[in-house]
């Protein structure tokens, strides 16, 4: 825009300077999302940051910041500059694509720097076939032109110049991608506990639950271990069941989700929901001294057979001080306090509470849990793919199609035949070699 | 350092040193423009990176050794040796095609660095620990290789960026370069450098983030959730998007998109580092 001109709001728009310096400023905002924590609470930010700087990320929706209007708004007016940035250039640019310089003139030979002339015996039309024997196979079939002097055009990789806009092209998919998720998908999540079946999605927000037209079951969720211990997978054995009927099973993983309509199942995370210990328990003495039954011990106290004392799994350790697995059991016994306790597997005849009326041995020890999945439905997504395929191609014509241009004009001078031949690339260093090259070889090329 | 308790840590604890004394090399070459020490450096970097090399491979058997076998390329350690090969790799490339050695000294204190980083932070484990379930998955392998690939491309970048800037400063004043400026490439061909260095790292960094997103959508179900290293890698993006418009407008060319270039590089230092080492996300178990 000159000083004088009316302020054009088109070459505003379709200005680099505009792209370059959006791109610069969602780069240096987008840092405060990275730093203040996003979606806390108001008793949070309050508490971390003070009164006034609450107030201000309040104001600018600091909080969401990828989503506040601010943000958007430069989201906005660069997907514009891209558009219209992209459209002013684009016109040209295919005229020049389809109707490039074909026949080097004098007007060419002085603006081009790679040019050599070649003088040889000959008649033109031999020297056009010998000439199209060395470059066709590297740069394609040429555009000819025959009359008194004859033309010769190669243009490879003429494309190359498209890489630009197609990148363009690419990330206006992407965002409506986005946009279509954002607005027609949703992210939930369902707690399952092994055994029980739901429709149910829980969506974030406090809104209404999604009712999907088929049930998912939790079989049966478990944990696998590495030697040293560490979780190597967390492993939901699920059912889908639509109208009644079992239609799929499938074990769910981390990295191994299940797609079933338009919905995807993600392992997320997982709850114990009770410990059971099975356990034989003996009695000591009272009325029935020295019988023994065989009782499940939970979380919640139950009641010892026949007695009005209580026990429940206070803890349980996979290996506890070297004997291997134990429970901890705590046993309430009339007149007495709760007493914790350790039952070992491996050692069935220790009795670590000497003094209670009960001794127990250790059969089982078994966890039921519950599965957490997490629900997605996008529908945007596979046009966010798209827009990344697109944009890889539209990168790859971008830096790696060079575009390689060779024009050759032969005439014949009356005793020789006269080879002018030219060069242009985007690529001037790679290009100054191969044109060297070509030159030297017709030069070289008997007939 | 503590010992290495594997054979391939003891060849990587090598390749540390070897790169430091190419570092050393290429400096003294710079400065003193004794050729002799230019081509020790070229030889210490090759040797450095064929060690390298040998130490990746075997850490990746000693993993399959160990029943866990997965690349090595799953933690802070491995990533900052993945790290430095891949930019000495890229390194080498360039001074072979560019026939030039002095960048060597501009781009191996990143590859000595991330090397002594990796061998002697004591925060840094060494150990092949087996994978936690989110990492399980072959996407692991295509986005970590194409980010550090790009890492590696910009780590060159920033490097001739820099020594643009230097040599653009007297250039800009008229006045003299001095002997060590003066054997520099000329600023156009050090602009020609970075913007190639870039042209691979862009794509590169591109199809990081994509390989990242489509991972993030299959382990967690979302492609993209602002992440503060899904941000700071989009920051990244920017920051060199900007810079490869810069190219074609006027009065952001030479200068400016040196310094772009720059800030481009400090941009994935804190994409790589600073976002596990001070902010909190998904990526965390890549911080020790």
């Amino acid at each position: 825009m000159g000083s004088n001109k009316k302020f054009d709001i088109w070459e505003f728009l379709a200005s680099i300077k505009l792209a370059v310096i959006l791109l610069i400023v969602l780069a240096v905002t987008s840092i405060a999302g990275t730093i203040i924590p996003q979606n806390a609470s108001y008793e949070e930010y309050l508490h971390n940051y003070g009164e006034v700087f609450t107030r201000i990320i309040d104001v600018l929706e600091l909080y969401d910041m990828y989503h506040s209007w601010w943000f958007v708004f430069l989201l906005a007016l660069f997907t514009l500059n891209l558009i219209v940035c992209s459209i002013k250039r684009l016109k040209p640019l295919l005229k020049q694509i389809k109707n490039p310089k074909k026949t080097l003139d004098a007007e060419l030979e002085k603006s081009i720097s790679l040019i050599d002339v070649i003088k040889k015996r000959g008649n033109i039309d031999i020297w056009k076939e010998e000439i199209k024997k060395i470059l066709n196979p590297k740069y394609g079939k040429p555009y000819e032109e025959i009359g008194q002097d004859i033309y010769i055009y190669y243009d490879k990789g003429k494309y190359s110049r498209l890489g630009v806009y197609i990148t363009h092209l690419s990330i206006l998919f992407i965002l409506v991608g986005g946009m279509i998720g954002a607005i027609w998908g949703f992210r939930g999540f369902i707690n399952l506990p092994e055994g029980s079946s739901t429709n149910q999605v829980f969506l974030r927000g406090g809104k209404e639950p999604y009712k999907m037209d088929f049930f998912i079951r939790c079989d049966d969720f478990s944990l696998g271990y590495y030697p040293n211990g560490m979780v190597k997978e967390y492993r939901s054995d699920v059912t889908i069941i639509e109208n009644g009927k079992e239609v799929k099973k499938f074990a769910m993983r981390v990295n191994h989700p299940l797609s079933y309509k338009n919905l995807t199942f993600y392992q997320s995370s997982y709850g114990v929901i009770d410990r059971i210990a099975k356990m034989r328990v003996f009695i000591k003495s009272g009325k029935n001294a020295g019988k023994s039954y065989e009782i499940e011990v939970t979380e919640k106290p139950i009641n010892i057979p026949f007695s009005g004392d209580f026990v429940r799994v206070f803890d349980h350790y996979p290996n506890l001080e070297n004997y291997g697995p134990a429970v901890i059991l705590e046993v309430s016994e009339a007149g007495r306090m709760p007493v914790r306790f350790p039952v070992y597997k491996n050692l069935p005849e220790a009795d670590l509470n000497p003094n209670s009326n009960y001794f127990f041995k250790y059969i089982d020890y078994h966890e039921s849990y519950y599965t957490g999945l997490q629900v997605t439905k996008d529908p945007g997504v596979w046009i966010v793919w798209l827009g990344c395929f697109i944009m890889m191609v539209g990168l790859y014509y971008s830096f790696f199609v060079i575009r390689k241009r060779i024009w050759v004009r032969l005439s014949f001078d009356g005793e020789r035949s006269v080879i002018t031949i030219a060069g242009q690339s985007s690529r001037t260093r790679i290009f100054e070699e191969e044109f060297a090259k070509i030159v030297q070889q017709i030069k070289d090329m008997k007939i | 350092m503590e010992g290495s308790i594997y054979i391939s840590g003891k060849l990587l604890s090598i390749t540390t040193f070897i790169y430091f004394f190419a570092m050393f090399s290429y400096i003294v070459f710079v400065v003193s423009r004794n050729h002799v020490m230019g081509v020790i450096g070229t030889i210490l970097t090759a040797g450095g990176f064929l060690v390298e090399t040998g130490g990746l491979i075997l850490r990746w058997i000693e993993s399959y050794q160990m029943g866990i076998g997965r690349a090595p390329l799953t933690n802070l350690y491995e990533s900052l040796v993945f790290f430095a090969w891949c930019t000495a790799g890229i390194y080498l490339a360039f001074e072979f095609y560019y026939k030039n050695r002095f960048m060597g000294a501009f781009v191996l204190p990143f590859v000595s660095m991330a090397m002594a980083f990796a061998s002697f932070s004591p925060n840094i484990s060494q150990e092949i620990q087996p994978l936690v379930p989110a990492l399980q998955s072959n996407w692991l392998i295509y986005h970590v290789i194409t980010c550090f690939f790009a890492y590696a491309a910009f780590a060159i970048a920033c490097g001739v960026s820099i020594m643009y800037l230097l040599k653009y400063r007297k250039e800009e004043k008229k006045l003299p370069f001095g002997p060590i400026l003066s054997v520099f490439p000329t600023t156009a061909t050090l602009d020609d450098i970075n913007y190639k260095a870039i042209a691979v790292g862009f794509p590169m960094l591109t199809l990081g983030i994509i390989t990242g997103a489509a991972w993030a959508n299959y382990a967690w179900g979302s492609y993209w959730s602002w992440d503060p290293k899904e941000t700071w890698s989009l920051i990244t993006w920017f920051v060199y998007a900007a810079f490869l418009h810069a190219r074609f407008t006027r009065g952001w060319r030479g200068k400016k998109a040196a310094w772009l270039s720059v800030v481009g590089f400090i941009s994935v230092i804190i994409t790589y580092l600073g976002v596990n080492l001070l902010l909190s996300g998904l990526h965390s178990y890549g911080g020790n």
